[in-house]
């Protein structure tokens, strides 16, 4: 590592905009309702006025920062502040209710550090050597692999194969409005003139993440508050330590977690709960009495946080290595290296090695801010699951407005954060995956020119034959369908 | 034959016909073809707007199933209703959501009519009462800090304006 890289990262203005990113993150995660994808969306245009490597740092800052303190909530009101926190629950509430609240608030802060550091060095050393193979695909290729993540995703989001599906397909839809490049046509502008140039990521996903899941958090204020209450009268300030005895028990669990999550978000589209969950169940199977589990157990904890926050680094595996978004943080993040003209993908490695190593040293400094905020800071945190949602959705619709309107361009920003805030509620609740969506409308127009050069390069069908990785790639969409199909069948 | 699942019953009936007027009246009039493109730019829309349309019809003919069936699985139904608590209207829910939008609406209209500052001040003051708030006091004090904390933000860190 090189001196000018230290002297670039270690400055006392990145290290605050980290420290800020965490502490937000942490807040965020903390106050039942607001996730991560709420936070970073929200955050986003304030990047704008920061270097490219501090915007991107103090962002991630944030979605680690999130994940980590949306276990406070689950252990504390048996709330999880995000849905990939609900196994913590499982466990941390049982131990909240026998007075050991600090001692399962205290593994689940040890064991999300220790998964999200070990799977920042994963993506450390496999984002590279990725990218090496990823400068090598051509326009076919593309088009097969974002056909096959896009494919993978909307089968794995969400309970129904076909709504993911038809969630993508609406994610590409929207991502032709404005004028398409190669012929100058005009799209779906309706006559505004403010579309020409299509729609802006930050205001779609504003609505799509914020002002939707405020929307969706309106009709559960008051079993939120019955939840808050509890707690008030149960709230215990006793600070107790983890034994020796209870750290070994919590190893193998924080390992095995660290592994599944590592592995979990490098495929796209599978998602933190999925690994929090994996990760829960192998540590129950593991364990050589699993009765205790879901009674209070402090292993427990260790394997869901870990594998919750190990999924975060290495959810950027494909976003630096092929510049795909493998999860909605990836999604967003786009946005913000978009912002900063930067294009995610295999030539950031050879035309931007500094920023992505300035990255990756602000994530391991991110890692140990988690660290050391999340524990002086671990009574305050408490405190600040009581603060009610009817304070939170104000101000939050507020600052949505404000950051839709800096980087949505003007008055129509907000127009589509009310848009795509009723379409994103609405998506919700009917179980069609906004993730995919998302996703959609990212990669969308990279897509759209990919599978034009695809097909122009590929005019019968015989050329296809001089693409066996595209050939695979479409094979494995085929087969991800039809396998995930099934099984989601079985399941219903 | 009964349905089995309602929204996704009437789900698909709306993206059915969403589907239908995009490819048969919005994509025409939005999209002008004026050169003989070998690739028209229509391509990836009304490849979209047709597998969701063929998407709906798999839906719909999913969320549809005979009586049998329907009985047959009616016990784990009842189970993943109370899971899927999330996923469920209520009346009180979807007043405040047409009310938190139609507050967003009122705003951007003052915003684009009258003043910026007024649109703030009634954005977040609805916004309170949307949530149900009622003490007076935490309501003004509120939306003076978010006000402040924004001009605050804007105007002296970031060096930018609103409006």
């Amino acid at each position: 590592m090189s001196l000018e890289l230290l002297n670039s990262v270690l400055t006392l203005n990145n290290i605050s905009w980290i420290a800020f990113g965490v502490l937000l993150g942490y807040v965020v995660g903390v106050i039942p309702g607001l996730g991560k994808g709420t936070a970073v969306a929200v955050s986003i245009p304030i990047t704008f006025y920061l270097s490219p490597l501090t915007g991107i740092a103090y962002l991630i800052g944030i979605a680690k920062g999130s994940t980590a303190g949306s276990a406070v909530s689950a252990i504390l009101l048996n709330t999880p502040g995000e849905p990939s926190s609900a196994p913590t629950a499982l466990d941390g509430y049982p131990m909240s209710q026998n007075g050991q609240a600090s001692k399962a608030l205290k593994m689940g802060l040890f064991a999300s550090v220790i998964g999200d550091f070990f799977a920042t060095l994963l993506l450390i050393f496999l984002a590279a050597p990725l990218a090496e193979y990823a400068l090598l695909f051509g326009p076919v290729e593309v088009t097969s692999i974002l056909l096959f993540s896009l494919t993978f995703i909307a089968a794995l989001s969400g309970d129904s194969l076909i709504k993911g599906l038809i969630a993508g397909l609406f994610g590409l839809l929207f991502s032709t409005v404005g004028m398409e490049i190669e012929t100058a046509t005009v799209r779906f502008t309706f006559g505004i003139l403010e579309l020409f140039d299509g729609l802006s990521l930050i205001p779609v996903a504003i609505g799509m993440l914020a002002v939707a899941e405020m929307f969706v958090q309106l009709g559960g204020l008051e079993a939120l508050e019955e939840q808050q209450r509890k707690l008030k009268n149960n709230i215990k300030s006793i600070n107790q330590n983890i034994s020796w005895q209870e750290w070994k028990l919590c190893f193998p669990a924080i390992f095995r977690g660290t592994l599944v999550g590592s592995t979990v978000g490098i495929l796209p589209g599978l998602g933190a709960s999925v690994a929090s969950f994996l990760s829960y169940g192998l540590a129950k199977k593991a364990a050589k009495n699993p009765s205790r589990f879901g009674k209070g157990a402090i292993e427990g904890i260790a394997a869901a946080e870990s594998a919750d926050n190990a999924v975060v680094p290495s959810s950027l595996v494909p976003l630096f290595a092929l510049g795909i978004p493998g999860s909605v943080i990836a999604a967003i993040l786009i946005g913000a290296f978009i912002i900063q003209g930067v294009t995610p993908g295999p030539l950031m490695f050879v035309q931007q090695p500094q920023l992505v190593n300035g990255i990756y040293l602000s994530m391991i400094c991110a890692s140990l801010l988690l660290l050391i905020i999340g524990f002086f800071g671990q009574k305050i945190f408490s405190m600040l699951s009581l603060v009610s949602l009817r304070l939170i959705i104000p101000s939050v619709i507020f600052f949505c407005a404000i950051g839709s309107y800096l980087q949505g361009g003007g008055i129509i920003g907000v127009w589509l954060i009310l848009f795509f805030g009723i379409f994103g509620y609405f998506a919700k609740k009917l179980d069609f995956s906004f993730v995919t969506f998302l996703i959609g409308f990212v990669v969308g127009p990279q897509f759209e020119l990919s599978l034009r050069q695809a097909i122009a390069v590929t005019p019968n069908f015989e050329n296809l034959l001089n693409h066996p990785i595209a050939i695979i790639f479409t094979l494995l969409t085929i087969l991800a369908m039809w396998k995930i199909g099934v099984a989601k069948k079985k399941i219903q | 034959m009964r349905i089995s699942n309602k929204s996704d019953f009437v789900s698909s009936i709306v993206l059915f016909f969403t589907g239908i007027i995009f490819y048969f009246v919005i994509i025409p009039r939005e999209i002008i073809l004026e050169d003989e493109a070998v690739i028209g730019p229509d391509l990836l829309p009304n490849i979209c707007i047709i597998l969701i349309t063929f998407l709906s019809i798999l839906l719909f003919i999913k969320s549809v199933k005979n009586v049998n069936q329907i009985d047959a699985g009616s016990h784990t139904d009842d189970k993943l209703g109370l899971l899927n608590e999330r996923n469920d209207f209520s009346v009180i829910e979807i007043r405040r959501v047409f009310l938190l939008s139609l507050s967003l609406l009122v705003s951007i209209l003052l915003f684009t009519y009258i003043d910026v500052l007024l649109a703030s001040i009634f954005l977040v003051l609805s916004t309170c009462v949307v949530c149900g708030l009622k003490k007076v006091w935490v309501i003004l004090t509120l939306s003076a800090g978010l006000i402040l904390l924004a001009y605050f933000l804007l105007y002296q860190v970031l060096g930018t304006a609103v409006g």
